[in-house]
């Protein structure tokens, strides 16, 4: 009972997230055409750079199915949790977000969830079809592959969340400064392989970005997804992702309690 | 119910320093300066009370009403609600109070309010017949029958202020904190929202803390009265008692043609508004009678028009808080 109860209150949440994507249409589908617009340029410029057959090791259709996949990916575990708090921070109805019964970070999870189920399924998942149809894509054979992949994106979107959510905590000390979380974001862009794929990066940068966890976020999982990695080392790459797991959260709970104990101590 | 034994909270400020080269000097060596919003308050609130939580700006209002809904720890002293030390069980506290903040508002701004009510529904784990049951009882009596399935944005401020009334009141707790519910509301609006106060209090006995600039709220709707002056408590009692104690006070509200020097009198205070060619007399009947005040105004100014006003909770506390 006490089970359904919380499924049913993160449904609502879920919803009211994505009603309010739903309220500004022109605005969402704007967001979209020039989203695209700038996909098909990358699509252009990656076949022309490529063309017909491999160079540098890839195919366009590999490149292609990694792109699309980034595209839907990054829409679909986006999180705004942390200009969210920026922003409820800034204008102090952070105190209203308080009042309700419930911790912040269920609140904002779950937000987000709706926002992102309307963004990744509602609008680009659609258009990616249309465009994988004209173009052509690769998809594994492996069904095993597919269970992997599945894990692995999960485990990434809750790294995703976790990272941004604690990243947004920050503002609490760095009320001022927006750049801080903006640093952060690009740093964040080019280890985890979503400006350009990481077996196409210079070996230091790869080789650094072993010790990061950014490469777990998405990466990792369409490298596997479109045959850029082997399935012998997905296990290796899960116990990864599980260490870095545990690593943001307990990062996320150290900088959360100092967050809320200089909140509640300063006034919201 | 509500316990506040010595309660203090203190800010620290940062001093901003005008000039350049001191700004650029801020980013090393900050200056602080301690404010103390709340200083030393206590207080004892049973079930059922409606109680006016009264006080200038920056007295230290808002400040205890964070307190006592867990957003804020104070720095030192003891406070329960509900047997709940609030900042320590924040999400506990929050089931068992609601709370409106009249500057801030709780609905989904571009969401129908119903879907704000829904999503308290499950917030707060409300059954079926309960919300059901509430939401068609204060859409009756707030009147939110015609704009409950419109968007929050397109809400008059009146509306908002009743679906956030109605909000707060949705899971039925058994204490509320109004922060200035009646606030840029018009004498319409304000009548309907101190009726629904009354009406809950006597059907359900939910326990009212009201904090609002308003002087006719806390004369229609509070039985008792605090009053809070620079963080510390200046009067708690009974409002009768506080009419009382404070005398028979009235207003000479009086137009005149030109400004005088007039020396203030220990019988009464005169407040003198230049721009309108106003002066307030503030007086108390037991040290100078209407008739007399009138004529000393009349003898001393040359006055175009008069009016009296008898003593009410406003007057006296402007007269507290002015002197």
């Amino acid at each position: 009972m006490k089970v359904k109860k919380k499924l049913h209150l993160w449904y609502t949440l879920t919803a009211t997230g994505l009603k309010t994507r739903t309220i500004y249409r022109a605005s969402a589908w704007m967001a979209s055409f020039w989203g695209m617009v700038t996909f098909l340029i990358q699509i252009l410029i990656w076949r022309s750079l490529l063309g017909a057959g491999a160079r540098f090791g890839t195919t366009f259709e590999e490149m292609l199915t990694y792109l699309m996949l980034t595209q839907i990916i990054v829409f679909l575990i986006n999180s705004s949790a942390g200009l969210q708090i920026r922003a409820l921070v800034r204008t102090g109805d952070i105190s209203v977000y308080l009042l309700r019964p419930i911790n912040l970070k269920t609140l904002l999870f779950f937000d987000d969830l709706g926002k992102n189920i309307f963004q990744a399924i509602v609008v680009t998942l659609p258009i990616c079809a249309v465009l994988a149809a004209y173009f052509g894509v690769v998809l594994p054979q492996d069904p095993l592959v597919y269970l992997y992949v599945s894990i692995m994106l999960l485990n990434g979107m809750a790294m995703l969340f976790l990272y941004r959510y604690t990243l947004g905590l920050v503002s609490f000390w760095f009320v001022e400064n927006p750049f801080i979380e903006w640093h952060f974001q690009n740093i964040e862009s080019i280890f985890s392989g979503a400006v350009l794929p990481l077996w196409l990066c210079p070996a230091w940068l790869a080789a650094l970005s072993q010790y990061l966890p950014f490469r777990y976020f998405t990466y990792e999982p369409l490298a596997l997804f479109v045959g850029k990695s082997e399935l012998s080392v997905a296990n290796n790459i899960l116990i990864h992702q599980y260490i870095w797991l545990a690593a943001l959260f307990a990062l996320e709970r150290l900088v959360s309690t100092r967050a809320m104990r200089k909140l509640t101590l300063q006034g919201g | 119910m509500i316990d506040v034994k010595e309660l203090y909270k203190e800010f620290k400020v940062f001093q901003r320093p005008d000039g350049v080269w001191a700004s650029v000097k801020s980013i090393f060596h900050r200056e602080y300066s301690i404010i103390k919003a709340v200083n030393g308050v206590s207080f004892h609130i049973d079930n059922g009370e409606i109680v006016g939580y009264v006080g200038m700006n920056g007295a230290g209002k808002s400040t205890t009403i964070k307190m006592l809904s867990g957003i804020l720890v104070p720095s030192s002293g003891s406070l329960t609600v509900n047997g709940i030390i609030p900042y320590k069980n924040r999400v506990a506290n929050a089931k068992n109070i609601g709370v409106v903040f009249g500057q801030r508002s709780q609905l989904y701004w571009d969401l129908p309010v119903i879907d704000s009510f829904m999503l308290h529904k499950r917030l707060y784990d409300i059954p079926n017949d309960v919300y059901a049951e509430n939401v068609k009882h204060f859409t009756d009596i707030l009147q939110l029958g015609n704009f409950i399935h419109q968007p929050v944005r397109q809400l008059s401020l009146g509306q908002k202020m009743r679906a956030n009334i109605a909000i707060s009141l949705i899971h039925n707790p058994p204490v509320v904190f109004l922060d200035e519910p009646t606030i840029g509301l018009d004498i319409v609006a304000k009548a309907a929202i101190r009726d629904f106060i009354l009406e809950i209090n006597k059907q359900r006995g939910t326990t009212f803390i009201l904090t609002t600039h308003d002087m006719n709220d806390i004369e229609h709707v509070c039985q008792r009265l605090i009053l809070i002056d620079k963080g510390e408590i200046r009067y708690d009692g009974s409002l009768n008692n506080f009419k009382q104690s404070y005398g028979e006070k009235y207003i000479l509200t009086c137009q005149i043609k030109e400004f005088k020097a007039v020396p203030q009198s220990e019988l009464f205070y005169i407040e003198e508004k230049t721009d309108e060619k106003k002066i307030l007399l503030f007086g108390d009947k037991s040290k100078i009678s209407v008739s007399d005040a009138v004529n000393y105004v009349m003898k001393a100014y040359e006055v175009v028009d008069i009016s009296i006003q008898e003593s009410n909770i406003e007057s006296i506390l402007r007269q507290i808080f002015t002197q």
